[in-house]
C-alpha cells in the first residue's frame, strides 16, 4: 500500500466504501424499477446500468489510490470528482427515469445516487484543500 | 475572547481523534433531534392535508365494497381498485334531505401508463359537479377538461410533450394537483367522457376483466352536506334509504391512519428523547475525563496568570466549538437523507407523509443548532466548575 497520512488513508477508504456501495447498491436494493410484465425495461434501468458502472469505476479510482497513495492522490480525487458529477446526472438527467416521483427509480436509486455522490463530492473537494493546505 | 477561542481551536486540533469522537457524537444528537422531528411534522402536514383534501363530508360506496375490497387503500392509499354501482344511486342520494351537493367518481381497472412500469389508478369524475378535485389543481398547464384531457397527482412527472399513453390513446396533461403526500398523488383523472373511451380501448386490447359501461354506473359519490344538517344523521338518512350502499363519514375514513399517526410521534418522540439523555450522558462523561486528564495543562495556564473565569470560558469555547461543528453535520446528514428519500420514507410507513414547508425546516435547522450550543453549555458546566475550584499549586506539586 502505498504512503500516505492518516487522514489522507481514512477518505480513501471512505470513497472505496461509497463507490462499492453504489456499484453493489445498484445491482441490489438500490436498484431502480423492475421491468415491465411484458419483460421490456424502462429507460431507469439503463440509467441503474450506467450508475453500476461509473460506481466500479470510482471503486477502480479508490484502489489505485489506496495502491499508489500520495502519487496518486490529487489525481485520482480529480477523477473522482468528475466521475461523482457525471454519476449525479445520471438518473433523471442524462438518463430519464420514469414519469411517477413513487416509483423506486424516483424514490430509492435517484436519492441514493444523490447522497452516495455529494458525499463522494465532499470527500474528495475536503481532501484536495487539505492537501493544497499541506503544500 | 478571541485568544480563547484561538487557544481552543488549537487544543481541539492538537488532539483530532477525541476532537472527531465528540464532533460525532453531537452530530448523532443533532441527525436524531432534526430527522425526527422532520418524519414527526411530516407526518402531522400528510394528515392535515389528507383530510383538507378530501373536501366531501361523506363518501358512498357500493354496500359490496366495504366487504370485498379496503376502500380506504383505494381512496386514500391511491392503490388500485375497482367497485362499481348503478349510476341511479347518485340520484337518489342527491334527493335526500341535507344533502347540497353530490359528485360521482368513478375508479377505472388498474392500468399500466407509458410512463411507468407500476399501475396507475385512474379516476373518472364529473368536472361540472366536481368540488372535491378541481379546488387542488396545482398548476393548470390548459383551460378547461375536454376529452383526453388528464389530471394528474403530484407524483406524477410532467414531461415535456404534457401526455400519458393509456391504452394505445395519448391523453394531455392539462394540470396537476397540490401534494397530499397519500396515494392520491399517484392518481390520475379523466372526465366521464375520456373515461369511457379508455374503457372502449381496453376492452379492445383484452385488458379490462370488468366490463363496465359508464354512463350506467359510478364507483363512488361524494356528498356535501348542506348548512344546518348534522353529517351523522344525513348518513344514516342515506344508510337507511338508498339501498345496497354504505355511507361513510370521511372524517372517520383517516381516523384510523390518524391513530396510527399518533402512536408513530409518540414512539418517534420516546426514540429522540432516549437519544437525547444517552447522548447527552455520555458527552457529559467523555467532557468530565477530557477535563479531568488534562488539569495539569489548566493549573499551568493558571500559574501562567489565566484567570479562574478565562479558564473557564476555555472550556465552555471548545464544548460549544465540538457542539456546533456537530450539529452542522448532523443537520447536513439528516437533511441529505430525510429530503431526498421523503417518498420511500412516506411508502415504507403507509402513512401520508409531507415535508414541512422550506420556512419550517429553516426554523427547524437553526432550533436543532441552538438546541446543540445549549447542550454544549450544559455539558461544561460541570467540568468549568470543577476546573475552577482546583488548587493549582497542589495539582503543579503533584506532578500529575
Amino acid at each position: 500500500m502505498g504512503t500516505q497520512t492518516k487522514s489522507a488513508l481514512t477518505i480513501s477508504a471512505c470513497l472505496l466504501i461509497l463507490a462499492v456501495l453504489l456499484a453493489a447498491g445498484m445491482a441490489t436494493f438500490l436498484g431502480p424499477c423492475a421491468a415491465h410484465e411484458g419483460g421490456s425495461w424502462m429507460t431507469c434501468h439503463w440509467a441503474g446500468q450506467a450508475v453500476m458502472s461509473l460506481g466500479v469505476l470510482m471503486g477502480l479510482f479508490g484502489v489505485i489510490r489506496l495502491l499508489l497513495g500520495e502519487k496518486a492522490r490529487a489525481a485520482m480525487d480529480w477523477a473522482t470528482l468528475a466521475a461523482a458529477l457525471v454519476t449525479l446526472r445520471m438518473p433523471g438527467g442524462v438518463i430519464a427515469t420514469c414519469s411517477m416521483a413513487a416509483m423506486r427509480c424516483n424514490a430509492v436509486t435517484r436519492p441514493a445516487t444523490l447522497v452516495i455522490c455529494v458525499l463522494m463530492i465532499a470527500l474528495c473537494v475536503s481532501d484536495l484543500l487539505l492537501a493544497r493546505k499541506k503544500g | 475572547m478571541r485568544l480563547i477561542l484561538q487557544l481552543s481551536r488549537k487544543n481541539l486540533a492538537g488532539r483530532p481523534g477525541r476532537a472527531a469522537a465528540m464532533i460525532a457524537l453531537a452530530a448523532f444528537l443533532a441527525f436524531a433531534i432534526f430527522a425526527g422531528s422532520v418524519v414527526s411534522m411530516s407526518l402531522q402536514r400528510g394528515l392535515g392535508t389528507l383530510e383538507n383534501r378530501l373536501g366531501a363530508d361523506i363518501i358512498v360506496v357500493p354496500a359490496s365494497a366495504k366487504s370485498q375490497f379496503n376502500v380506504n387503500d383505494i381512496l386514500l392509499q391511491g392503490n388500485p381498485g375497482y367497485f362499481y354501482m348503478d349510476r341511479e344511486k347518485l340520484d337518489k342520494i342527491a334527493e335526500r334531505e341535507g344533502v347540497a351537493a353530490v359528485s360521482p367518481q368513478l375508479y377505472l381497472a388498474s392500468m399500466v401508463a407509458s410512463c411507468c412500469s407500476s399501475r396507475l389508478q385512474l379516476i373518472g369524475f364529473d368536472p361540472e359537479t366536481d368540488f372535491t378535485i378541481l379546488p387542488w389543481v396545482r398548476e393548470s398547464y390548459r383551460g378547461e377538461i375536454g376529452l383526453y384531457d388528464i389530471l394528474v397527482g403530484a407524483n406524477v412527472t410532467v414531461s415535456g410533450d404534457y401526455t400519458l399513453r393509456f391504452y394505445g390513446i395519448d391523453c394531455r396533461i392539462v394540470g396537476q394537483l397540490e401534494k397530499t403526500g397519500s396515494g392520491l398523488d399517484n392518481a390520475v383523472y379523466a372526465n366521464w367522457e375520456t373515461i369511457e373511451k379508455l374503457i372502449e380501448a381496453s376492452e379492445e386490447k383484452n385488458l379490462n376483466k370488468y366490463s363496465v359501461k359508464a354512463d350506467s354506473v359510478v364507483s363512488s359519490v361524494l356528498v356535501r352536506v348542506a348548512d344546518g344538517y348534522d353529517i351523522e344523521q344525513v348518513l344514516n338518512d342515506i344508510n337507511l334509504r338508498v339501498r345496497k350502499v354504505t355511507a361513510v363519514r370521511a372524517s372517520n375514513m383517516i381516523s384510523g391512519i390518524a391513530e396510527n399517526l399518533t402512536r408513530l410521534s409518540g414512539v418517534i418522540s420516546l426514540l429522540i428523547a432516549g437519544v437525547w439523555l444517552l447522548g447527552l450522558l455520555i458527552m457529559m462523561i467523555a467532557f468530565s475525563m477530557m477535563t479531568q486528564e488534562r488539569k495539569r495543562e489548566f493549573a499551568v495556564l493558571r500559574a501562567a496568570g489565566a484567570s479562574r473565569r478565562q479558564l473557564g470560558a476555555l472550556i465552555f469555547a471548545e464544548a460549544l466549538i465540538v457542539c456546533c461543528a456537530g450539529a452542522v453535520f448532523g443537520i447536513a446528514l439528516a437533511a441529505l437523507i430525510v429530503w431526498p428519500f421523503s417518498t420511500a420514507i412516506g411508502s415504507a410507513l403507509g402513512v401520508p407523509f409531507l415535508l414541512p414547508s422550506l420556512p419550517t425546516m429553516l426554523a427547524l435547522m437553526a432550533a436543532t443548532l441552538a438546541a446543540c450550543a445549549v447542550a454544549g453549555v450544559l455539558i461544561s458546566s460541570i467540568s468549568a466548575v470543577r476546573i475552577a475550584r482546583q488548587d493549582t499549586g497542589l495539582i503543579l506539586r503533584e506532578g500529575n
